[in-house]
């Protein structure tokens, strides 16, 4: 009987037994993260977190907007580790439950605006722009906030807002107040709209975005708003750019220093393009405006995608924009004559020369063999220099299943051809997905933002580190 | 009625007819016997050589009863013996143990039979096990993987929507006894494991249950060690309870791989169809596998020689390799968005109870030194 036992206590060693694979992925090679809780969330932005001296990555930090439960949208700041895990998050913005101070009204409006002595509240809904890190000191925000003030009869007007919060995510005070605003005129209930804030060389911050006008009679249009501000001195310059004409609008999406101290803003204008497209009301393109360090513009270009193979006219809205050592790269959405959208990305030199642009009308996962319409969110550069549109495909039918938008994953070469096999979706099967922007990792790999909707008025934000191939594996 | 009186006439006679031929043939026996303990020893042999002998014509015939068969045999191979026709009573004796495979001598049989005996093989040349039972799995996760942050990812626990992870499993084993009550085994068998995971993406909101099913055909090879295998109890009977332990291993070949049942509440509720691809063509689980194995049972002497058994048995499987291929573990988006669900690595270790019957397979023969 004692062999018997020493032979089950020898078996129960060695049965508990087990061999790693030694071979097998660590959990930050690739992965897929949901975030959020059960609400509605949308991301904008994603960027990487440097330590203080810039040069080692931390972590990442995704800018964008959370339905709360007071039925309004407010900014929300979420930050994970590299790996993906959520550090802490944050959201915050204008409500019908805190005072907030607006800054800076041209026509110095109070924070009284009914008369009654008392602090007005007002609810907004917020729309995120961009996120900018500042290493060593915290993150710079920028955005729309769209009012609602009912006492006023006021109802989305939107105001171009900003802020900024230290390195624990908490909202710095800046000008007594948390959450700054631009806005335009309050009589008419213009609106200006945030979309990119960037820390200068100088010390100052560039915002960017753009600002609507009634030029008196028809619609009204946005023209190009820039602002440089100073912590200790407030507004440094700001100043309108664009085209004056009923519905022809510009509206920069992203802001640029160049190393002489000029700035560079791209966005997307009415203005002819220089490769001779359409323009006007009927023909938007890429626009390409470059100004010394006080605002005066030195350069301007405007240029569209252009099919040569037919007479279809594309209106190339401009969303992102990043910098590479060529120049600029831009991604955005053309929405033809024919009533289709599809992506378009364009590399501009340093001095805003065109070098080439291309649209994507993939058919490589719809079975119906008709091209894929798709929308240009986000672009990021990937380490072997290409350049990656991040969007979303609409609905399509991929061999025996239908697919509703799933986000969307792009290479491009230099020259703005695809690159084969460099292609592919992320999303559920059912619901309205899409990658907004990416990111480039120190390691090679790439993170992208997504929004994934999980039906029911779910939707949450996910981050998807990539192989460079969008392959997830 | 008339066919059915008939038949009822019919069976009656044939059973009086049976019964006095059996009385007719113990009777034969007994004379046999009471002729060996007079030492008429010729008498039993000639009797036997004499094919129209009552007694020849009982042990042909099929009518001794098995016993009576033995006692028959046993009483020729002595006489055989004592005759010193050792051709006859290795024949005789072979015939016995066509009859009583492991054939136990008394303490009252000769040193003559026992030497006899000593010079074949008594031991069954090989044991057909068949086996069948119900598995748990244990998965062992090696790291975790989650899409989401509260990490909240149970495996197997009862609740409202999970199972225990309950599969099937059956073995074909062939054994051979080595020496001492250690015998080692090997066969075939098929195997259905059954993990099931609760995710929490968010909490009581947002959830999801994966179920994966795994059939595997899998090459056992065990070493078993058991008590009393050769023990007698104080009347000189052989133990029937035979307690053991074993150890083994296993080479697994994975068939298929599902998800069934796979779904997510919260949102718009969505469920994976359960057609959905084989987990093993995407190449998403390891195709083959090692494992070692082991446990204890409690085998029962069954039957009238006691010579085959019945078992029941606790066995534990650990995998040794991962489950996943960790290259492929994003392979499918249905799993990995709409249900939320990423594959930890696991070793999909199993415990089970099973019951089985061994059959004991012989071929009377002498042993190689006395050809």
């Amino acid at each position: 009987m004692r062999y018997l036992f020493q032979i089950i206590i020898a078996s129960l060693l060695i049965v508990s037994c087990q061999i790693e694979d030694e071979n097998a992925p660590a959990p930050d090679e690739t992965y897929v993260k949901y975030y959020g809780e059960l609400t509605s969330y949308e991301a904008s932005d994603i960027e990487i977190i440097y330590d203080a001296t810039g040069e080692v990555a931390e972590g990442l930090i995704v800018f964008g907007t959370k339905l709360t439960e007071n039925g309004d949208t407010d900014y929300f700041i979420l930050r994970t580790d590299l790996q993906g895990n959520l550090v802490d998050s944050i959201s915050f913005g204008y409500s019908d439950t805190l005072d907030i101070q607006p800054f800076g009204s041209p026509d110095g409006l109070a924070d009284d605006w009914t008369g009654d002595g008392v602090k007005d509240r007002f609810r907004a809904d917020e729309f995120a722009g961009q996120i900018q890190p500042i290493n060593g000191f915290g993150y710079a925000i920028i955005g729309s906030s769209s009012i609602t003030i009912n006492a006023l009869g006021v109802s989305d007007w939107r105001w171009l807002t900003f802020g900024f919060l230290d390195l624990d995510l908490e909202p710095i005070r800046f000008l007594n107040d948390t959450l700054l605003a631009r806005i335009s005129d309050s009589g008419d209930q213009l609106d200006m709209v945030g979309n990119d804030i960037i820390l200068l060389s100088s010390g100052g911050f560039l915002l960017a975005g753009g600002q609507e006008f009634d030029r008196g009679g028809g619609d009204t249009d946005f023209d190009n708003y820039f602002m440089k501000l100073n912590f200790d001195d407030g507004i440094v310059f700001e100043s309108n750019q664009g085209i004056s004409g009923e519905g022809e609008d510009d509206i920069l999406v992203r802001v640029f220093e160049k190393s002489n101290g000029n700035l560079v803003m791209i966005g997307s204008s009415n203005t002819p393009s220089l490769l001779g497209e359409n323009a006007g009301v009927n023909g938007v393109n890429v626009f390409y405006l470059e100004t010394d360090e006080n605002g005066t513009p030195v350069n301007s270009a405007a240029y569209g995608i252009d099919n040569v193979n037919n007479n279809v006219v594309y209106n190339d809205q401009v969303n992102n924009a990043i910098r590479l050592s060529s120049g600029f790269g831009i991604v955005g959405t053309s929405s033809t004559s024919q009533n289709q959208r599809f992506g378009f990305i364009m590399n501009l030199s340093n001095n805003g020369i065109y070098l080439s642009g291309n649209s994507h009308d993939s058919s490589l996962y719809n079975t119906e063999s008709v091209t894929l319409q798709n929308t240009g969110r986000g672009i990021v550069q990937a380490p072997d220099n290409d350049l990656v549109m991040l969007g979303q495909y609409t609905s399509f039918t991929s061999g025996t299943n239908s697919r509703g938008g799933e986000g969307m994953f792009v290479k491009f070469d230099q020259a703005s051809n695809p690159v084969e096999g460099a292609e592919s979706f992320f999303g559920l099967s059912d619901g309205n997905d899409n990658i907004v922007d990416a990111v480039t990792l120190p390691d090679g790999k790439i993170v992208a933002v997504a929004n994934v909707d999980f039906g029911g008025g779910v939707k949450l934000i996910s981050i998807i580190k990539l192989n460079s191939d969008g392959s997830l594996d | 009625m008339k066919k059915h009186l008939i038949t009822l006439f019919l069976l009656v006679n044939a059973c009086w007819v049976f019964a006095q031929s059996s009385s007719q043939c113990a009777r034969a026996l007994s004379q046999a016997e009471l002729a060996f303990e007079q030492g008429r020893l010729s008498d039993i042999i000639s009797d036997y050589s004499n094919s129209n002998s009552g007694f020849t014509r009982c042990l042909e015939g099929g009518v001794f009863s098995v016993d009576e068969e033995i006692r028959a045999y046993k009483l020729l191979t002595k006489a055989y013996l004592f005759q010193d026709d050792e051709e006859m009573a290795e024949e005789m004796f072979v015939k016995l143990l066509g009859v009583d495979k492991e054939h136990q001598l008394a303490a009252e049989d000769p040193a003559e039979l026992y030497l006899l005996k000593d010079k074949f093989k008594t031991e069954p040349i090989l044991r057909v096990a068949v086996r069948g039972g119900l598995n748990k799995s244990l998965p062992s996760v090696i790291q975790n993987f989650n899409t989401f942050q509260t990490g909240q990812k149970r495996y197997n626990e009862k609740g409202n929507d999970t199972g225990l992870g309950i599969g099937f499993w059956a073995e074909v084993l062939a054994e051979r006894h080595i020496t001492k009550g250690i015998e080692v085994a090997s066969g075939v068998q098929y195997r259905i494991a059954t993990y099931e995971i609760e995710g929490e993406m968010i909490e009581n909101d947002l959830n999801y249950v994966a179920k994966n099913t795994s059939n595997m055909l899998r090459i056992p090879l065990i070493a078993r060690y058991s008590l009393n295998y050769d023990n007698k109890d104080e009347d000189g009977n052989r133990i029937k309870l035979l307690p053991y332990v074993f150890i083994g291993g296993s080479f697994d070949l994975m068939l298929k791989a599902k998800y069934l049942d796979t779904r997510r509440t919260g949102g718009t509720a969505y469920t994976l169809p359960d057609a959905s691809q084989d987990l093993k063509e995407a190449d998403q689980v390891s195709s083959t596998n090692v494992s070692i194995m082991g446990g204890l049972g409690v085998r029962f002497r069954v039957g009238r020689s006691e010579v085959d058994f019945f078992s029941i048995e606790l066995r534990y499987d650990n995998s040794l390799f991962n489950y996943i291929n960790p290259d492929n573990r994003w392979a499918n988006k249905d799993v990995n968005f709409g249900i939320g669900h990423v594959e930890d690595d696991l070793t999909l270790n199993t415990v089970s109870i099973s019951f089985g019957y061994t059959r004991s397979l012989y071929i009377p023969r002498k042993r190689k030194q006395y050809r």
